[in-house]
């Protein structure tokens, strides 16, 4: 009885709240129903943007004003309208609750809850589509975004407020690095938001539980758009996804946002505007498939200190089709991101991974947010790295090679094993500054290169449960790499070598 | 379909003045006829109604209370919209 009471005030208090007075509202007939897409006349005094109610109660929004017919685009259940059924305007733009409480939740691209755990509770309203900060309120990155990957970490590494695309063919491993990326954030002070576009609903399901079984999900929300959902959702997810972002951002706070992916994103547009018959570019791509991508990418950014000094940080992932990055969208998104992090389906295939191509994949403006520990080691890295590259492909011809060439050739073999890493395994600033460390100073020579991981696992092992516990404390506390730090490492290894042969 | 320029020239001509002319009609859906004190009534309440022609209807699916179409733009003081709206509330409150 206590329930049926408190259900009653409840309404008594939503209605009481609600002013239904006789409000003028703007309406239209439904003419036309295609995919997902209605053509409504009238709603002469509708504008872009703004939220339309249907008969039954599905909502939609207008994309399309043309001289006297609007194109909605409709959230939900269309299947159930009828041509000449009534449109009414709510005079709202688009936009989505968001709040605190959507940390730890999987939500739609309206933020309603999907797994109906319990209700979430709202702070404040965010219109999906926003201008994104000017020049005047950000400043250059320079707080880096570890992802516990050693390739990425020294290579082509990631700052907070930085755009970096992955990209490469269907399974070489872009939403794994994604994932590993957000997994190591625990307790970094990084709100993480993975949003799935067009994807397979059980992918997500064992996205979901991959970041579950790794304590991930208590500074994660994932916001889900599958195959399965209209495309009128598939097309807002990425930008409501930004919004709850924005939210945390304007609260001065770090977000990192998954875009998975933006080729289908990209699909799901298109397939909107052929319906809405808007002209046909290059792949049969609307005219405006460019600005779609950069309107939302252009959101992430550094903030300064006077505007609260939030993040956003982009990490969206684009599908190539057979290597090829000179498609439309894979072009068009390199270009407006601040770098790119390639995937080959060939090193995949011979156990590199992440497959990551060091040669293709930049990073444009994340080495100055390094930590001074990762600089010191991965200048040395690089350098070995492109000069075996320079000479693996020549000495392919070569039979006779000298010594020099030889230890070049050796030195770079061992760093390629060293980057491998297993999934879901992040590391450490420290793991990481160590390994490299002892990569690059050439105590690994010696190792034949089959050995190299079981040397790798030994050297964490030592680190991290017996003597080097100091090392770790010490360099994960300063940042860097100290000449009486490096000295006790310099021992360390050198043991371990020695143990070893 | 291709249309002359003069011919189109002519058709918009003649659609404007239709729309013009629309703006001066108003719709007045009620439940049952109104009296003309009635009538009376609610242009006191809508005082942008009074130099509108006004075209009556009725509808007996309102229940009660009536709407008032102006164009695209509608006031919808039934109590079937009441009703729906007080539907919609309390299927939200779960």
């Amino acid at each position: 009885m206590k329930l049926l009471d408190n259900y009653i005030k409840q309404i008594e208090k939503e209605i009481d709240s609600s002013s239904s007075q006789g409000e003028t509202r703007e309406t239209g007939k439904l003419l036309e129903l295609k995919d997902g897409v209605a053509i409504v006349e009238g709603l002469y005094n509708g504008f872009f943007g703004e939220i339309v109610e249907f008969d039954n109660g599905v909502e939609g929004f207008i994309i399309d004003l043309s001289e006297d017919t609007a194109g909605v685009v409709i959230f939900g259940d269309y299947l159930s309208l009828k041509a000449g059924s009534t449109v009414k305007g709510t005079g709202k733009i688009l936009a989505i609750d968001v709040g605190e409480d959507l940390i730890g939740k999987v939500v739609n691209p309206l933020s309603k809850s999907l797994d109906s755990k319990e209700t979430i509770k709202y702070d404040k309203l965010y219109p999906i589509e926003r201008i994104a900060a000017g020049v005047v309120k950000r400043q250059p990155v320079n707080t880096p975004l570890q992802t516990g990957i050693k390739a990425i970490d020294t290579i082509i590494p990631i700052g907070r407020g930085q755009r970096e695309l992955i990209i490469g063919d269907r399974v070489t491993g872009k939403s794994t690095i994604a994932i590993d990326t957000i997994i190591n954030q625990k307790g970094k002070n990084l709100i993480c938001i993975y949003c799935a576009v067009g994807q397979k609903n059980s992918k997500v399901a064992s996205v979901i539980e991959t970041l579950n079984a790794n304590n991930a999900m208590d500074h994660t929300i994932v916001v889900s758009a599958s195959a399965s959902d209209p495309v009128s959702l598939q097309y807002i997810a990425p930008y409501s996804a930004t919004a709850i972002g924005e939210y945390f951002m304007d609260k001065g706070k770090d977000v990192l946002i998954v875009y998975d992916d933006l080729t289908k994103h990209a699909w799901a547009y298109r397939q909107l505007s052929l319906v809405l018959r808007r002209p046909a570019g290059r792949e049969a791509y609307p005219g405006d498939v460019f600005y779609l991508h950069s309107r939302l990418l252009e959101r992430a950014c550094r903030l300064n200190k006077e505007n609260g000094g939030g993040s956003i940080t982009a990490l969206p992932i684009v599908e190539t089709q057979e290597g090829d990055i000179s498609g439309y969208i894979p072009t068009n998104v390199i270009s407006i991101t601040d770098g790119q992090i390639f995937l080959e389906t060939d090193l995949f295939n011979s156990g590199v991974r992440p497959a990551i191509n060091v040669g293709l994949s930049v990073s444009r403006v994340g080495g100055s947010a390094q930590t001074k520990a990762i600089k010191q080691v991965s200048g040395r890295l690089k350098l070995d790295l492109a000069q075996y590259r320079e000479l693996a492909a020549f000495s392919q011809f070569e039979s006779e090679l000298e010594e020099e060439t030889k230890k070049q050739l050796n030195r770079g073999a061992k760093i390629t094993q060293i980057l491998i890493q297993d999934r879901n395994k992040p590391l450490s600033l420290a793991e990481e500054v160590c390994i490299i460390w002892a990569a690059t100073q050439g105590y690994l020579d010696d190792i034949p290169t089959e050995k190299i991981r079981e040397f790798e696992e030994k050297l964490l092992d030592e680190i991290t449960t017996s003597t080097g516990k100091a090392i770790v404390s010490k360099i994960n506390s300063s940042k860097e790499l100290d000449s009486d730090t490096e000295a006790k490492l310099k021992k360390l290894v050198s043991n371990l070598t020695k143990t070893k042969l | 379909m291709k249309i002359k320029p003069r011919l189109k020239e002519e058709l918009r001509k003649y659609i404007l003045n239709k729309l013009r002319n629309e703006s001066k009609n108003a719709t007045l859906i009620s439940s049952h006829k109104l009296t003309k004190d009635q009538i009376d009534e609610i242009k006191v309440k809508f005082p942008r109604l009074k130099n509108k022609k006004i075209n009556l209807q009725t509808d007996e699916e309102l229940l009660a209370g009536f709407i008032i179409k102006e164009g695209s733009k509608v006031t919808d003081l039934s109590l079937k919209a009441k009703l729906i709206q007080f539907k919609k509330t309390i299927n939200e409150i779960t």
